[in-house]
Formats: structure tokens, sequence, C-alpha cells
């Protein structure tokens, strides 16, 4: 209970640095779920759809970059963005950007490899009563992710929670910068290992009802029938 | 409207369907009767378009054709935003839901519909679409009896209205003596007997003797 009141406690204090870590946390979030999804369900959607010569590699790939540890995506992307590296012109190193494109890295074959396997369920009974009543392929595109969409919501969700709860990629390309990398998970490694356990359990709680109330706000679109 | 001429489709090692020739005239209502795994469904979906042969040609003339697989796909929505599915424009179709016994169920969510009800919607769904091949695989076949009946004159009338072909598979024989002109008989992946529906009750075919004594009409 006195960890609930001093998270409630840190959050009406107008913490400066709580309220920043907060922002970069939700905005590194935000950018590398969309653009994790708007790259991974499409693709997803146009590998589910339909049976090709070399599916069955393409989802095996994907299904082990789901597995991939986020220190070697982070280990990766610094890897090609540091000065030295083949992308070290473009200067991203310890910012916001270069963590939403580790966690992009990360997030994007799991959206992938889910949406394709949400759609393929449902494709082949879909689309021969599609087909047998004349829709034009594009409207059955359209109709597809309407029927999928509660999947499709979920699998986005299930893509914000890996990336605000992920440490170890963010933590070694944006190095846990104050008022600039810092997110809350990197915050609590940070407070724990200080032990500061009491701010840094706090944090979690902060951390947890984020999430909660992200979700909360997507559960409409999940559970529409 | 209809041509098959040497058509073979095979599935596995030990069912392969093979049509030497067959016509189907415009207008007609044809059911396809036969044990499960004789060919209809295959049948059916070669028709619609949706396998192809191996060999042969299909020659389906018509100008729009609407296929209902054995089990047909539920979309997202209402009952009633399930059968526009199968429109072009916004047409009026409280006739058509009033006709299939939808009235009360028009707004309810197409998913918590019963089996019945479902089936009564996908043949709204096929009505409503006007087109001039319509190709049902069982369409009635979690329907009720008395329910069936209502459904197998609706879809005479609505055939006829819409000079359209009926080919339709059924375990049925009194759905087949309802709704059909011509019955197609098919034996392992062949054609046993083609003939008018009256053959019902004195089949010419050794099968089709042996198959509908078995229904005791």
């Amino acid at each position: 209970m006195d960890y609930i009141k001093q998270a409630f406690g840190l959050v009406v204090s107008g913490d400066r640095e709580l309220w920043q870590i907060i922002a970069t946390t939700l905005v590194m979030s935000f950018f590398s779920t969309s653009v994790s999804a708007l790259i991974g369900i499409p693709c997803g959607i146009a590998i589910g759809k339909r049976e090709f010569k070399g599916k069955g590699v393409i989802m095996r790939i994907l299904n082990t970059l789901m597995g991939l540890p986020p220190v070697v995506a982070g280990l990766l992307v610094f890897l090609l963005f540091r000065a030295v590296g083949p992308l070290g012109s473009f200067h991203l190193m310890f910012s916001v950007p270069i963590m939403v494109i580790a966690q992009v890295t990360l997030i994007t074959p799991v959206i992938c490899s889910l949406s394709a396997s949400a759609v393929g369920e449902r494709t082949r009974s879909m689309s021969e009563t599609a087909q047998g009543m004349g829709i034009s392929r594009i409207k059955q595109t359209g109709l597809m992710i309407g029927e999928c969409s509660s999947q499709l919501v979920g699998i986005v969700l299930m893509g914000f929670g890996r990336s605000i709860a992920e440490v170890g990629a963010v933590s070694l390309v944006g190095g846990n910068i104050q008022f600039k990398t810092r997110v809350m998970t990197t915050a609590i490694l940070l407070e724990a290992n200080k032990g500061n356990f009491d701010k840094a359990l706090a944090l979690g709680i902060i951390l947890m009802l984020i999430s909660l109330v992200v979700n909360a706000a997507a559960y409409p679109v999940k559970r529409k029938r | 409207m209809i041509d098959i001429y040497k058509l073979e489709k095979k599935f596995s090692s030990d069912f392969m369907l093979k049509i030497d020739g067959l016509h189907i005239e415009k207008g007609e209502r044809v059911a396809l009767i036969g044990a499960n795994g004789s060919g209809k469904s295959t049948l059916l979906k070669i028709l619609a378009g949706i396998i192809k042969p191996d060999r042969g040609t299909v020659t389906v003339n018509a100008e729009s054709k609407g296929y209902q697989p054995q089990e047909p796909y539920i979309f997202r929505g209402s009952t009633e935003k399930n059968i526009r599915l199968a429109l072009h424009g916004s047409e009026n179709i409280d006739g058509l839901i009033s006709d299939c016994l939808l009235e009360n169920l028009k707004d309810k969510s197409a998913a918590l519909l019963s089996g019945g009800e479902k089936q009564r919607m996908c043949l709204a769904r096929m009505l409503a679409g006007r087109y001039s091949l319509l190709l049902l695989d069982e369409p009635f076949s979690a329907a009720d009896v008395d329910i069936c009946t209502v459904l197998e004159r609706l879809l005479v009338k609505k055939t006829v209205e819409n000079s359209s072909t009926l080919i339709f598979s059924t375990h049925l024989p009194s759905q087949a003596l309802n709704v059909a002109t011509k019955v197609l008989i098919m034996n392992n992946g062949t054609v046993a007997e083609y003939s008018d529906v009256s053959a019902l009750k004195q089949p010419e075919s050794e099968f089709g003797k042996k198959f509908i004594g078995s229904w005791r009409l």
C-alpha cells in the first residue's frame, strides 16, 4: 500500500524528471509500435492470406526473429549507427529516434508473424464465401482486416506492451541519459541498482498503470463483434 | 449454360472427380445427390471457379454466379449487413428479409444466430445477389422441417423470377423433389445418372436404383 501511495505521490508531486521519463516512454512506445504496425500488419496480411512457395521459410524466419533477444537487436542497431558504423553519418546514437529504430527491429517480426497467423486461420473459409459472392479482391482485403480487427488490435497492444516494457535494447542505444533518453524501464533499473527499491517499485506501478490505461482504451475495439 | 467435357480433378490417391460430358440448360434447377465423398462439393467448387480442374474443360455461360459453400463464412456485423454484402448498391431488401423469416433478426449480430437462422441468412445473401447461376452446397442442412419447406418454395420462386439456373447438393429426397427439375446422381466421383427429377422415383442406372432405394421414396 505504501508503494502505491508513493507512486501516486510521485505523479502528483509534479516531479519534472518523472514527467519527462513518462513522456519519453510514451513517445518512444507510440512511434515504435506505430511504425512496426504499419510495416508488420500489411506484410503479415500479404503473407497470411495466400499460399506460395517459400512461405514456410519466411514464417520460420519470422518466428525465429520473434525470439530475438532485445540486447542483440540493440547491439545490431548500435553497430550500424555508432560513429564509425555504416549509418553513423545520421548521428542518431543516444537519441529517442535510435531507440525507436531498435524497438522497431524487435517488434516488427512479432507483429508480422502474428498478423500472418491471425489472417491465415480465417482466409480459406472467408475467401471462399467472399469469392462465391463475387466480391472483388480489394474489398475482400478490406473485409479481412475488418474480420481480424480484434486480433490485430490485440497484436498491436502486445507490440506496445513489448515496447513499453523493453529495457535491453533501449539502454544500449539510448544510453539512459537523464532528461533525454531515460525511460521508465531504464529508470527502474537505475533506481534498483542504486538501492532505491521504493522508488523503483513506485515507477513500476506507474508503468503498469500506463499499460492498463492503453489496454482499457483499446478494449472496446477488441471486443466488438 | 454449362458444358463439361472430359473433366478430371484428382484429390487423393483414392478419389478423383471424372466427368466425361455434362450439359446443363439455362433455367434448370439441378439437385446433386450422392453419398458423402461422391464429388458433389468438388463439382460445385469447380463450377464456381474456386478450384481448377486438372484436365478437361468447363464452360459456364452466366452473367453472374453465386456460390455458397457447405459452411459459409459469417461476416462481422448484423444479419442485414451480411446480406447487403452481396449487393452492389443500396437496394431495398426488406421483402427478402421478410421472405426468409429474418425480420426480427435483421439487427442481431450474425455471429449470434443459431445454425438454422444462419442458413436462412446465407440463403437471403445468395438471393439478394440475383445471380444468374446459383451454386449452393447443402443450403438447408440445419433448418427445421417446416422452415425448410418455406425456404424451398422461396428458392424456387426467386430462381424462376430471376431466370436463374440453380445447382444445389442435398441429402434430402424431399428437397430434391420440391425444388429441382433435374437430378444428378453422383457415385464415387462420376455421374451415375442425369435425368428429370421424376426419375427419382424410377431411376435408370443400377447405382441410382440402389441409392434411391435406400431413401425409400
